[in-house]
């Protein structure tokens, strides 16, 4: 037993003493396999981020046009429904104020139906007009938005290939003047690295433009909710004449 | 009578194998026994075959496989007394436990001295080129970037309501009430095109893409 110990503790001792002799030798042949492989692969790896950036780009512009069509339908849809309805309720309007008149039997009755009609139709154009005033707004300042997020996006991105162009260029230029791999991979992956950055922090600025989208929105729905408010005021006001005129 | 001679006989041949183990020689016995001579000499001539021959016997092993399986297992009462827990009549060991201990001595006559250091070389091996292969095969695979994220279709829903008017009484205060109403269909409209500035942002995801077209993992 003591024996096959000894032999033991010596069979490992070796393998030890070999995997270290080894190990090193084969650290180093790997990594300069992968330095040397960078260089016999840089084409491959710029055709692959090339076409990659390609791809993304085609799908960045197909959801723009996606988009620009999409909005382009909800306003259409939006103007004609509130159109339509408009004049819907006008209609039901002219025959409410029709009944109103029937019911009116003096003079003064009559009269103050024909005010009553004039007072409600004023104050439904202010109000239509301050609620179409600020959907304008809001399309122009939405269109705006989104015109200013293109462009900036596009020089982002004209940016972003512009470094990684020169990136690719460096690369290949030191590739063929012998640079050492390594050397060359890691500048290569740097200045990716800055552009991609750079690309980042771009694109965090340009998120935050949709704020003066906000601020339009507030100032709208503002006004559109003071707009309604005296609607509602008028509207009370020409009914208690109304029942005035009629002894209610 | 005839049963009486063969035990005779019997008697006779113990006492000459009794002789012959004595080291007395057949010549000498033979002539102790004189009067059994004929009988004698056949046992003396199968003791004398049977030592020639006996280096040429050799048992053959399915008969002996044979004889052995047909005795039963536990046929005789003797107990067992170096394990006394075991009260089980004990007879002679089973096939598959002889089968067991001939694995196990079998698994103990390796030689691990040997096979575990082999072991162990050709495991370190297998490992080496299995990372050799794995650096080379990530070299030289395609690069799939599979951190891009996939964007649903824009489906920004629409409500937009349709008139709904109340029909004409002359009552002023239904007539009022009903040209209030058209109030919250305006309201309506106005919210869906606020809706719309939820498009603004619709690319986000697509634009994160772009900037992560360049994985540093990947070289």
């Amino acid at each position: 037993m003591k024996t096959n110990s000894k032999k033991l503790f010596t069979s490992l001792f070796g393998l030890a003493f070999f995997m270290n002799l080894v190990l090193p030798v084969t650290s180093y042949a790997q990594t300069n396999q992968s330095n040397t492989a960078f260089c016999s692969r840089i084409d491959q790896i710029i055709a692959t981020i090339e076409q990659r950036m390609s791809d993304r780009d085609a799908q960045l512009q197909a959801r723009w046009q996606e988009r620009d069509a999409n909005l382009a339908k909800r306003e259409a849809d939006r103007l004609a429904r509130l159109s339509d309805n408009r004049n819907i309720h006008k209609e039901n309007r002219e025959a409410q104020y029709a009944k109103l008149d029937a019911k009116a039997i003096t003079d003064a009755q009559k009269q103050a139906v024909a005010s009553f009609k004039t007072t409600v139709e004023a104050a439904v154009l202010t109000r239509e007009a301050a609620v179409d005033s600020a959907i304008s707004v809001l399309q122009q300042s939405v269109n705006q938005s989104i015109d200013a997020r293109r462009t900036a996006v596009e020089t982002v991105i004209n940016e972003f290939t512009s470094a990684k162009s020169a990136a690719n260029a460096k690369a290949i230029a030191d590739c063929s003047a012998g640079v050492d791999p390594n050397t060359i991979r890691e500048a290569y992956r740097a200045s990716m690295k800055v552009a991609q950055e750079k690309f980042k922090s771009d694109f965090q600025a340009i998120e935050k433009l949709q704020g003066s989208f906000e601020s339009v929105r507030a100032t709208k729905k503002q006004a559109v909710e003071q707009a309604i408010a005296d609607f509602n005021v008028t509207m009370e006001k020409a009914k208690a004449d109304l029942k005035v005129a009629f002894q209610q | 009578m005839n049963n009486h001679n063969n035990k005779k006989i019997e008697e006779i041949v113990k006492q000459a194998l009794k002789y012959f183990d004595e080291g007395k020689t057949p010549v000498e016995i033979l002539a102790l026994l004189s009067d059994y001579q004929e009988e004698l000499k056949e046992v003396f001539l199968v003791i004398d075959f049977i030592k020639k021959e006996s280096h040429k016997i050799y048992p053959d092993k399915e008969i002996f496989r044979q004889v052995l399986a047909k005795i039963p297992v536990s046929v005789t009462n003797e107990q067992n007394v170096r394990y006394p827990f075991m009260t089980k009549v004990q007879g002679r060991t089973s096939w598959s436990i002889i089968n067991n201990l001939t694995k196990i001595l079998n698994f103990m006559t390796i030689n691990w001295k040997i096979i575990l250091p082999i072991g162990i070389m050709v495991v370190f091996v297998f490992v080496l080129i299995g990372v050799n292969q794995f650096e080379k095969l990530s070299s030289q695979a395609p690069i799939v970037d599979n951190r891009q994220v996939q964007e649903t279709p824009i489906a920004l829903s629409q409500d937009l309501p349709i008139a709904n008017t109340q029909p004409a009484t002359g009552d002023i205060d239904e007539t009022v009430n009903d040209i209030l109403a058209t109030v919250s269909a305006e309201e309506t409209y106005f919210e869906d095109a606020i809706k719309d500035g939820e498009l603004i942002a619709v690319d986000s995801q697509l634009i994160n893409n772009f900037g992560q077209s360049y994985n540093e993992n990947e070289f």
